[in-house]
């Protein structure tokens, strides 16, 4: 498996660099490899002059290239001024000695420290004095971005690799981060930046470049790359065999879109009579809202798609609908199930079924064993369970083939049919599909959506959450388009398929 | 209650009759501490009995054989302790966590059962007398090394070596991506922490007239001790193991009469600790008891009011 094939990119002295590109693009395998956190097998990485292949992790930071982590690594028991002083490690005489010996020259060393320290935190906007005694695990979400990047600037890095820092911020979070990398970058410092929120990297960065599959598919200016056909094509995915030119916003058809989303965007379309009708519905993850207010009904019989860009939310919904996160607010109904309080064991019973994202199968397991598991507890009538499973092999041929293989050496395509199998014989009424062309080859990708065509037509309910935004749109009688947590259109899936917006959605601009 | 009243009444009358317990709250006091350092640096080491062995087994012999002096004898168990520490470290500090923990039992044992029982030298299963001890004398020695140990701990842990030793112990991964060398830091506590175990053994050697090779001394059991010294006091800042080491040692001679039930005393009091105070007695909090999320509490009034 190669999650990173080839990429050359080089980051100008004093520039803001861009890099981008679809989940499993391979984005953070990049920076794990050129900051000396993964192996690699061929390449080469220079800062400046200095050559960093294949030097461990603490040699190439104390050679300049500073980072932060997707999933803030603080040190969480360390107060926040102590987390920025473990940053000036490499450039601190060992003062092992001095203070055995309690010298003076210890604490006016550890005074000065503070004071840098203190500096730095002001520098990325956090009040010292307030909270500088304070653990880091213990500051709001976005502090603590902040701080992380506090640390790495007391590294006094040549080069600082922001791995995501707009990660589940609001609105006016993502402002203030935008404005410290433009205020670090003026500063003098050179910043590689990776995010998922476009507007963020279009508009802070003089180039960016996309990686899709682990190789580079483009790199320019913003502008260059948002109309870059080869992008859109990796955002927002393939129509079957059709041509890109095709895609939303390739066209550029700007006024029908002004003129659709002034009309509220259709929510004509929506059903009257519901089999799941979500309210209103605000979920976060501590400080971190994911989902702000989102309606959406789904009718029985109906292929309904969720779309929108990494982090809109998507999956939180599902996970919300399944009963494993109860949100702040808001309702969420299934056929007269409450599903913000229900057990997850009710809703499945109750006939709600989601197939997570990531598959989730045991890979140590048989292909077989796996799809026993499924049918544990409940009925005991092992005639009916076996005949279930032929049912659902007969459906899906080649894991009938493959029933005594290890679930782990199946291909991508076959392990996210077995977990829709799986799925199946859960005996599901509405179907909660997440995310089932993750990581597929294009072919891979028409055979699993032709599966969940034929489930449909055998009269199951299918709400589908995808980032492949075209092959969703397809076979979706209506879709609903998020962005930050928030439904920004809703239509048939037609009218979609052919909106510009739906693009910006993902691609920003 | 005897023991607190004699402990306040006649601290002088107390400090006679007790003193092999004052000794002994010392000697596990000092393995508290090398005890802490491994955890403090994030390492769930359990290797301390066997470098107390190195130390203990050392020293006597030393004195058998060679009758040199106690300071001799002591360093040079410390200068084995630590280079056996240096070369079971290496293969070892690749692994983290119950896996390091699983390794480290693994050589104590392999010291026990492999080199000291079988070894004519340290006189096999029957351990080794040792004449020249100095039970009673032996007590100021072990509280001023005590205060001196306890005195690196508190220096060490607020310089860069302890900053380079907290951040790993958070998260390795930041810690390199601060420049941080891990594995050299984590090899410099554990050898650190041999030395102590080391000094601590040819100390405790030094107090009783016979090495016991026994379980209970350089074993498994002994390691869980050390354990529950951190569990106990707390393994967040120096004084906790410390604290942890004098409530084990003590608390058979505050129930002395329950003595046949000592164990599940220590037990219940362990298990209360963990549920009601997870960080340990010494930790962030001050002295606050910790309700766990199952506890039983009073039903709340309700907030609204009818009417």
């Amino acid at each position: 498996m190669r999650a990173v094939d080839g990429v050359s990119l080089e980051v100008k002295q004093g520039s803001i660099q861009g890099l981008i590109g679809p989940n499993g693009a391979g984005k953070t395998t990049l920076v794990n490899v050129v900051t000396g956190y993964v192996p690699f097998q061929s390449g080469h990485a220079w800062l400046q002059s200095d050559e960093v292949t294949g030097l461990p992790a603490h040699r190439i930071a104390a050679l300049g290239i500073s980072r932060t982590f997707q999933n803030i690594r603080l040190f969480k028991d360390l107060t926040a001024l102590e987390n920025v002083v473990v940053g000036m490690h490499t450039r601190r005489r060992d003062d092992t000695l001095a203070q055995l010996a309690t010298l003076p020259m210890f604490r006016r060393d550890q005074r000065s420290r503070l004071d840098e320290a203190r500096r730095l935190m002001e520098t990325v906007g956090l009040a010292a004095k307030d909270i500088g005694g304070r653990p880091a695990g213990t500051l709001p979400y976005g502090d603590q971005r902040r701080l992380e990047i506090a640390r790495a600037l007391a590294l006094r890095p040549r080069l600082l690799i922001l791995d995501e820092p707009a990660a589940g911020m609001n609105p006016s979070e993502k402002q203030g981060i935008r404005e410290l990398i433009e205020r670090l970058n003026r500063d003098g410092l050179t910043i590689l930046l990776i995010d998922h929120d476009m507007r963020l990297v279009m508009g802070v960065c003089q180039r960016v470049a996309v990686l899709d599959f682990g190789r580079k598919i483009a790199e320019g200016t913003p502008d260059e790359v948002s109309t870059d056909a080869g992008v859109i094509k990796a955002y927002l995915g393939t129509r079957g065999d059709k041509e890109v030119a095709s895609a939303p916003g390739a066209a550029g058809v700007d006024e029908a879109e002004e003129a659709l989303e002034a009309s509220g965007g259709g929510s004509d379309v929506e059903p009257l009579h519901a089999i799941l009708e979500v309210h209103d519905l605000t979920v976060s993850y501590g400080a971190v809202t994911a989902v702000r207010g989102a309606s959406l009904r789904v009718a029985a019989g109906e292929v309904v798609a969720l779309i929108g860009a990494n982090g809109a939310g998507k999956s939180t919904i599902l996970s919300t609908l399944s009963g494993l996160i109860r949100p702040d607010s808001g309702t969420a109904v299934f056929d007269g199930l409450d599903l913000t309080h229900a057990s997850s064991a009710a809703i499945v019973r109750h006939g709600l079924v989601q197939v997570p994202e990531g598959r989730e199968i045991l890979a140590r397991q048989s292909v077989l064993e796996n799809l026993e598991l499924a049918t544990w507890g409940g009925r005991r009538d092992r005639a009916a369970i076996r005949k279930e499973i032929e049912a659902v092999m007969k459906r899906f041929p080649i894991l009938g083939e493959r029933r005594a293989l290890r679930a782990g050496t199946l291909s991508g395509g076959e392990q996210q049919m077995l977990a829709i199998a799986r799925g199946l014989l859960a005996k599901p009424r509405l179907l909660l599909l997440d995310e089932p062309s993750l990581g597929l080859a294009p072919q891979m990708v028409d055979e699993v959506f032709s599966a969940i065509e034929e489930i449909h037509k055998e009269g199951t309910t299918i709400l589908l959450v995808e980032q492949n935004a075209l092959r969703a749109l397809e076979i979706a009688d209506r879709a609903y388009v998020l962005e930050t947590g928030q439904i920004r259109l809703t239509g048939s899936g037609d009218d979609l398929l052919h909106n510009p917006a739906v693009r910006r959605a993902y691609l920003g601009g | 209650m005897d023991f607190f009243i004699q402990l306040f009444s006649d601290p002088i009358a107390f400090w006679n009759s007790h003193t092999l317990l004052i000794a002994q709250i010392g000697i596990n006091s000092i393995i508290a501490a090398s005890m802490f350092i491994v955890l403090y640096s994030g390492q769930l080491s359990l290797a301390a009995p066997g470098f107390m062995a190195i130390g203990a087994y050392t020293s006597t012999l030393m004195s058998l054989y060679w009758h040199t002096p106690l300071s001799l004898n002591i360093a040079a168990g410390v200068v084995f302790a630590a280079v056996v520490g240096v070369l079971v470290g290496l293969p070892v500090l690749r692994l983290r966590g119950v896996f390091l923990a699983i390794a480290t039992i693994g050589f104590i044992e392999a010291l026990r059962l492999g080199v000291i029982l079988n070894v004519p030298i340290t006189g096999e299963g029957l351990g080794l007398k040792n004449p020249d001890a100095d039970p009673l004398g032996g007590v100021n020695l072990v509280l001023i090394s005590l205060a001196v140990v306890l005195f690196l701990m508190w220096r060490l842990t607020k310089g860069r070596l302890g900053s380079a030793w907290s951040a790993i112990r958070q998260d390795e991964l930041a810690a390199l991506s601060q420049g941080i060398h891990v594995a050299r830091y984590k090899m410099i506590a554990f050898v650190l922490s041999a030395v102590i175990a080391g000094f601590a053994g040819g100390l405790e050697a030094h107090l009783n007239f016979f090495v016991d090779p026994g379980d209970q001394q350089y074993g498994v059991t002994r390691a869980v001790q050390v354990l529950s010294f951190a569990v106990l006091g707390g393994s967040g800042y120096f004084v906790g193991p410390v604290v942890g080491a004098l409530v084990v040692t003590t608390l058979p001679w505050i129930f002395e009469q329950a003595r046949d039930y000592i164990n599940i005393l220590t037990g219940a009091f362990l298990i209360a600790v963990i549920v009601f105070r997870p960080q340990g007695i010494v930790g962030r909090g001050g002295l606050a008891i910790i309700k766990p999320s199952w506890w039983p509490r009073r039903a709340r009034v309700s907030a609204s009011t009818p009417g």
